[in-house]
């Protein structure tokens, strides 16, 4: 939800406020401002040394949760379905649960030497603990009737674990290692204040010790953001596999949308191929093309001849591309109640009209890359198969969204070698960061089609998985959106500006899906139009004015 | 083909719920038992699908004693049973899956028998986004998948609405019709025991017996719900439940 988004902006706010207050009353060197402690941080992020202790944290808990969640799980299963084991574990596992497990350290030490796996192990431990005792309540707590039901079914023992005990037993796993992170992070920081020279503990540690407190405050951040990647991650991780959990209601069919009529004739016309080719959709690859080219600048100046070819290059390819498609997909189209009043379907554009359309736009297409250059020209041809291609995929792979996301995702590549006549592996980022934005979306497209794609056997990902589950990949698609863009600060060494412009586009992918709920699929033309064009254009103006003024 | 003979079953230290019990049910024909809820009905049940055992007498199927897993007897419970985890499609397939049957054979069987029963479309929904009448349509579409030699249910109807109730008994009874599998219902609505069994057997007491069997010769022509023969054998079944208990 949007206002949920407004709440954490509000909390973010009167804790910066709050802390801004406490630093001028404090006016001690140990409670730096809040701006000086956010621009040591933004420093720090750009550097290697950061990086070098936040990984080495994060493969730490990573460590301990996944071996936390090998022993504790299976174990709790066990427990919870076994009575006769049950009995003789339960006593020690109760006998031994209070222990406050950090007081073991030293034993840790001792047995596991001073170097990683004792502090994985501590973690691993204590975190063990909760997966153990929340896992073996769960499964006490099965209902008889579902296992009443597969052993009617002939089930043995191993599928009764299988098909019954394992999943019923997940969601209380999940809940238990979701609010294990917080402890894992507070043991960390302790377990990393010992005897090593690596993690964000040991930086927070040294940064105190010297006296340098906007460093302590970085480390402070960065055990934040560990905590809350890791928060995420599982939550993420409990959709893809409780997927039964993330469902309400049975899934609702959007209605179709109205059609514009009352205009005059060549206006129609002009609309009616504004249609055709989803004018509105360019608005989402052009300004990552235009932003590839604001880049190329620092390699090669550029022209005004040069960025008309371009952009009319674009414009030509993905009217090709998207007149191919409908031309493709009319017979799908037309039996599909949201896309029965595209142009093609009703027949206002005819057969003939668009396959003279596409002609015309790859003409277009060929000319301008010619004016480019001939590396341009060569690889105009095998760009536009690749564009053209993307509409049969629909009908073998379940995969074809990211087969759009990497055909579109050629723009910002495209673009970089208009310019410069030659690649580099930094705009790469670029590209990967438009086709994972695209694939996210086209998967949340998908699902206002869903019930139609499975009955005509069209291969989409919510078709074939479900639509949560397609909503939980899309989420990680345009995290990782979010995660190739700031490779591309990294990359480029852009400034301040091109940071805020990422932060507005990291909350407006967070608005993104909060309006879209497996339930509530009529909001997904707001989630598009609105978002999406403003996700685009504000990366673009972050890049171009990053490039001007600095 | 079912053959049962003086089931007792008492809970333990020593509360007698079921004493000795006797019937059959022919291969062609269809059996009904009523009785008030909390009468051991259930646990009768699950002494003839064989996931508990009697204290004394037995259950046979055509001559061989049953057990916990046989896969000739289906079972559909009261509350469906439908494993929450699992799709429409998923659970359908369970039995298949759980005898081996391949994933590419199992699932075609499976959406087939779906959309049989009108569920077509609603194969990837989890049970929590079907309505009662649709998760009852899947446990009959998960226990049909099985090619049962005998279907037991238990007051599979008894938490839908009057209309689902008509539709899905109608089902049930065109299943039958279809595939001649015969099938044992326990309910405690009579009006139901008369439109769906061949024969009637009316179950109370403490513990419980056979107080009454009733042969139901209207069983299955069209619009029995409509018929005098249908009111006469209702009201005679009331007047004997009123008798007993």
């Amino acid at each position: 939800m949007l206002k949920s988004v407004l709440r954490y902006g509000c909390a973010v706010l009167v804790l910066l406020t709050a802390w801004e207050l406490l630093s001028l009353a404090l006016s001690s060197a140990i409670l730096p401002a809040p701006e000086e402690a956010v621009s040591a941080f933004a420093g720090a992020i750009k550097g290697p040394v950061f990086w070098a202790h936040f990984r080495a944290s994060a493969v730490r808990v990573l460590a301990a949760m996944t071996l936390a969640w090998i022993g504790a799980f299976p174990l709790g299963i066990l427990m919870g379905s076994r009575p006769r084991w049950d009995a003789w574990l339960a006593p020690l596992l109760f006998l031994t649960y209070p222990v406050p497990k950090i007081v073991l350290l030293p034993i840790m030490l001792l047995i596991f030497g001073l170097g990683d796996s004792s502090k994985i192990m501590l973690i691993a431990l204590i975190l063990g603990y909760q997966i153990l005792v929340a896992t073996r309540d769960g499964v006490l707590h099965i209902h008889p009737k579902y296992l009443d039901s597969v052993r009617s079914l002939g089930a043995n023992r191993r599928q009764i674990w299988f098909e019954v005990l394992l999943p019923a037993a997940l969601p209380h796993g999940f809940t238990a290692l979701r609010l294990g992170t917080g402890t894992a992070v507070a043991v960390l920081f302790f377990a990393e204040s010992f005897a090593t020279r690596e993690g964000l503990g040991y930086f927070i540690m040294d940064a105190w010790g010297r006296l340098t407190y906007d460093q302590m405050f970085t480390g402070i951040f960065g055990m934040s953001l560990l905590g809350v990647l890791l928060y995420e991650l599982i939550n993420h991780l409990e959709k893809w596999c409780c997927a039964w959990l993330f469902v309400t209601g049975p899934a609702q069919r959007a209605a179709p949308h109205p059609v514009a009529t009352e205009m005059p004739m060549w206006l129609q016309h002009l609309h009616t191929y504004g249609r055709l080719i989803k004018f509105s959709h360019t608005i989402f690859a052009l300004p990552f093309a235009l932003a590839a080219v604001v880049l190329a600048q620092r390699v090669q100046p550029l022209t005004w001849p040069t960025l008309g070819w371009i952009v009319l290059a674009l414009a030509a390819a993905r009217s090709a591309a998207m007149g191919f498609n409908r031309l493709v997909d009319a017979r799908f189209d037309s039996i599909n109640p949201r896309t029965a009043q595209r142009p093609s379907v009703t027949g206002t554009i005819s057969h003939g009209a668009i396959i003279a359309f596409i002609t015309f736009s790859s003409l277009v297409f060929g000319l301008s890359a010619a004016a480019l250059g001939t590396i341009c020209l060569v690889l105009a041809a095998p760009c536009l198969a690749v564009l053209f291609f993307y509409s049969y995929t629909k009908r073998f792979t379940a995969l074809s969204h990211l087969v759009l996301g990497f055909a579109i995702g050629l723009a910002p590549i495209g673009a970089w070698i208009a310019v410069t006549g030659g690649l580099e592996g930094r705009i790469l980022l670029l590209s990967l960061a438009l086709m994972t934005y695209i694939a996210g979306f086209d998967i949340l497209y998908a699902c206002q089609d869903v019930a139609f794609d499975r009955e005509i056997g069209l291969h989409s990902l919510p078709a074939r998985w479900g639509v949560p589950r397609a909503l939980a990949l899309s989420t990680l698609l345009h995290a990782a959106t979010f995660a190739l863009l700031f490779g591309l600060y990294l990359a480029f060494g852009l400034g301040t500006i091109y940071l805020a412009a990422l932060a507005a586009i990291g909350v407006l992918l967070i608005i993104e899906h909060q309006l879209v709920r497996p339930d509530h699929f009529e909001r997904i033309q707001i989630a598009f139009f609105h978002v999406n064009s403003a996700i685009s254009i504000i990366l673009l103006l972050g890049v171009w004015l990053d490039h001007h003024l600095y | 083909m079912l053959q049962v003979d003086s089931l007792t079953k008492s809970y333990p230290p020593d509360v007698a719920i079921l004493k000795d019990i006797s019937f059959a049910l022919a291969a062609d024909e269809t059996l009904a038992i009523v009785g008030p809820s909390g009468c051991g009905k259930t646990t009768l049940l699950y002494l003839l699908c064989g996931l508990l055992r009697p204290d004394s007498g037995r259950v046979t199927l055509n001559g061989a004693a049953v057990g916990a897993g046989v896969q000739d007897i289906a079972i559909i419970l009261q509350d469906y049973g439908l494993l929450p985890w699992r799709t429409a499609l998923e659970n359908t397939a369970l039995g298949l899956k759980i005898r081996g049957l391949g994933a590419a054979a199992r699932r075609e069987q499976a959406q087939r028998l779906l959309r049989e029963l009108g569920l077509g479309g609603r194969e990837h929904h989890y049970p929590s986004q079907l309505s009662g009448g649709e998760q009852q349509r899947v446990a009959i579409a998960r226990a049909l998948a099985l090619e049962p030699k005998l279907l037991l249910m238990d007051e599979p109807f008894s938490s839908l609405d009057a209309l689902t109730r008509e539709k899905l008994q109608n089902l049930v009874l065109g299943t039958w019709k279809q595939r001649r599998i015969p099938y044992l219902l326990i309910t405690h609505g009579i009006e139901e025991a008369v439109f769906l069994g061949r024969r009637i057997l009316v179950l109370g007491g403490q513990p419980a017996a056979v107080l009454a069997t009733f042969d139901n010769p209207g069983f299955g022509c069209a619009d029995y719900r409509e018929r005098q023969a249908f009111f006469e054998l209702a009201q005679a079944l009331r007047a004997a439940m009123n008798a007993c208990w």
